[in-house]
């Protein structure tokens, strides 16, 4: 089964980091983008709340806040792996 | 530059939160209640204690209200009392646009080199055998550095066969190419010397605790977009590519939303900066009047050399800058506006703060405070145009190194196609680029063009951006090749 990112490109994600998981192809090596379902959304609405911490990524269903490229690809690393 | 940092995170938010109290009509009974909410009691701190966070996001948000915190902190005025002094305001009152924030400051060693607990003590004792001024010395098993004599060379870090001795330089000091900033040895604190700062916002980026600060315009510009009476005109730089989501067309629908009422293409100045330089190219260097023609675009690398390199100041174009030209036309057009140069840099503040034309300057990241603040949903958004005419595709690369020489080879080609070009790329105002600087001003390289930019990359990795050069870069191929 392939792991599933929903990276989210609304305004407050992609300018406090976001914007940097849109070189995915860079953060993964053609064979692991071969096991990734990728899809950049519009605003996922997780970023309303003053509390809320973008950029905000789902993998296989998990909603990830403050997220980083290093912290995805070790994330997705993991579940290529399993 | 620190990678995923806090530091713009935390400014981006307190920008957002300022500029939405002002439209609300919150923020005189609000904004002294803000640090609290941010850091309530129960919080866990990031620095010492909570109070000391509260006071972080006092000077922060005064800086982001245009407050020149050195000069005119007052412990005894609210952040009410400095909003009413920002609000009735209507542009800086001096052109020093990075202060201090000297209760922040203080939290770097002393010493660039320290000898931590990891150290043996061992025989072959590397580090006082090799320093060349006999600072180390081994006393009671343990290396002590005699820092009355220690140079900060570094020699016994590299020679430590433990890794014993750190390295823990002054972010600031460490990246400012000047030498501007330095600590005052009676405080202990960093200072600014604004007779050497060329304004490029190195350690703003470098400081781990966020303590050096610009002084914002977003209240300024806040303040013409609510009570307009006069039209206030965008004018976006070319490195404005990839900054937001979505396309160009709906970031400018965004800031129609927003309340502006014209957006301008600053990459049309770019047109207008490289023609004219690649005519004065072709007649001083052509005519061998002189040797070499150094670009005049980046305003960190032009105030260098006005304070640090005076030899090259004779072959710096005396062509104006993109937002100059872009600002001339749209006053010429709109003779009664407000210009408002958005772009990523902090030096371009204090070249707007001199230029009559420029009303105000902000940075993407600003930008993207009042974004935030009104909730604007850019990629949702239908697209619109410039309001000024095209420009070209190749001064739209105008913002990445090698860019500008580009565009001049594309201008000086159009007057005179056997002219070669021969350029010398300073691509980032560093120490070694200072250094290329003196070297190409003595007239004996080979080349006829030096195109200097302060940030590596050009101005796509200015200290005012909101994504990584890379996207940006990868945006602009797409685009324009």
């Amino acid at each position: 089964m392939k792991v599933t990112i929903k990276i989210c490109s609304g305004t407050a994600c992609y300018v406090l980091g976001g914007a940097d998981f849109l070189t995915f192809d860079e953060i993964f090596t053609e064979e692991e983008l071969n096991g990734i379902s990728l899809e950049v959304s519009n605003c996922l609405d997780f970023c309303k709340d003053e509390s809320s911490k973008p950029p905000y990524v789902i993998i296989n269903d998990k909603v990830y806040d403050n997220m980083s490229v290093n912290k995805l690809s070790n994330i997705v690393r993991n579940l290529l792996n399993s | 530059m620190i990678e995923k940092n806090e530091v713009v995170r935390i400014r981006k938010s307190l920008g957002a939160s300022i500029i939405k109290m002002y439209f609300d009509d919150t923020l005189y009974s609000e904004i002294d209640k803000l640090p609290i909410k941010r850091t309530p009691k129960n919080k866990v701190s990031r620095r010492c204690c909570v109070y000391k966070d509260r006071a972080m996001s006092r000077y922060r948000m005064m800086s982001l209200m245009g407050i020149d915190i050195e000069v005119e902190d007052d412990e005894f005025k609210s952040l009410a009392d400095f909003a009413h002094i920002a609000i009735e305001r209507e542009k800086p009152n001096n052109d020093k646009i990075i202060s201090i924030v000297d209760m922040s400051c203080a939290a770097c060693q002393q010493h660039t080199y320290i000898v931590t607990d990891i150290c043996m003590g061992c025989e072959a004792r590397p580090c006082e055998t090799n320093c060349p001024k006999d600072a180390v010395k081994i006393i009671n098993g343990k290396s002590i550095i005699n820092y009355d004599l220690c140079v900060s060379c570094g020699k016994c870090f590299q020679v430590c066969p433990f890794n014993a001795i750190a390295y823990s330089p002054v972010p600031c000091e460490k990246d400012c190419p000047v030498d501007a900033i330095s600590r005052d040895s009676e405080t202990g604190k960093e200072v600014i010397d604004y007779d050497k700062c060329i304004f490029c916002g190195r350690c703003i980026q470098a400081c781990p605790f966020g303590t050096v600060v610009e002084r914002s315009q977003i209240l300024y510009v806040a303040k013409k977009l609510k009570n307009k009476v006069k039209p206030i005109v965008a004018m976006l730089a070319p490195s404005v590519i990839a900054q937001f989501p979505g396309t160009v067309g709906q970031l400018m629908t965004a800031l129609k939303k927003i309340g502006f009422d014209f957006v301008y293409e600053v990459a049309y100045g770019a047109d207008v900066t490289a023609a004219k330089e690649a005519e004065e190219l072709i007649e001083k260097v052509g005519s061998k009047e002189q040797a070499i023609l150094g670009t005049s675009c980046c305003p960190a690398y032009v105030e260098s050399v006005k304070k640090h390199i005076l030899e090259f100041k004779d072959y710096v174009s005396s062509t104006k800058t993109p937002m100059s030209y872009t600002a001339d036309m749209v006053k010429d057009k709109h003779p009664d506006c407000i210009s408002v140069f958005i772009g990523p840099c902090i030096a371009k503040k204090f070249e707007g703060i001199n230029d009559p034309n420029v009303n105000y300057v902000l940075t993407f990241e600003e930008l993207s405070s009042f974004l935030l603040a009104f909730q604007i949903e850019v990629n949702d958004l239908e697209d619109s145009d410039y309001d000024s005419a095209d420009s070209t595709n190749v001064a739209k690369r105008f913002c990445i190194s090698s860019g500008v020489t580009e565009t001049v080879k594309y201008y000086a080609n159009k007057i005179d196609p056997s002219f070669e070009i021969k350029p010398l790329f300073i691509n980032g105002l560093d120490r070694k680029g200072l250094n290329m600087l003196r070297q190409a001003s003595k007239g004996k390289l080979p080349y006829n063009l030096v195109e200097c930019m302060s940030c590596e990359g050009g101005c796509i990795a200015g200290p005012g951006v909101n994504v990584s050069p890379k996207v940006s870069l990868r945006k602009l191929d797409k685009l324009t090749k």
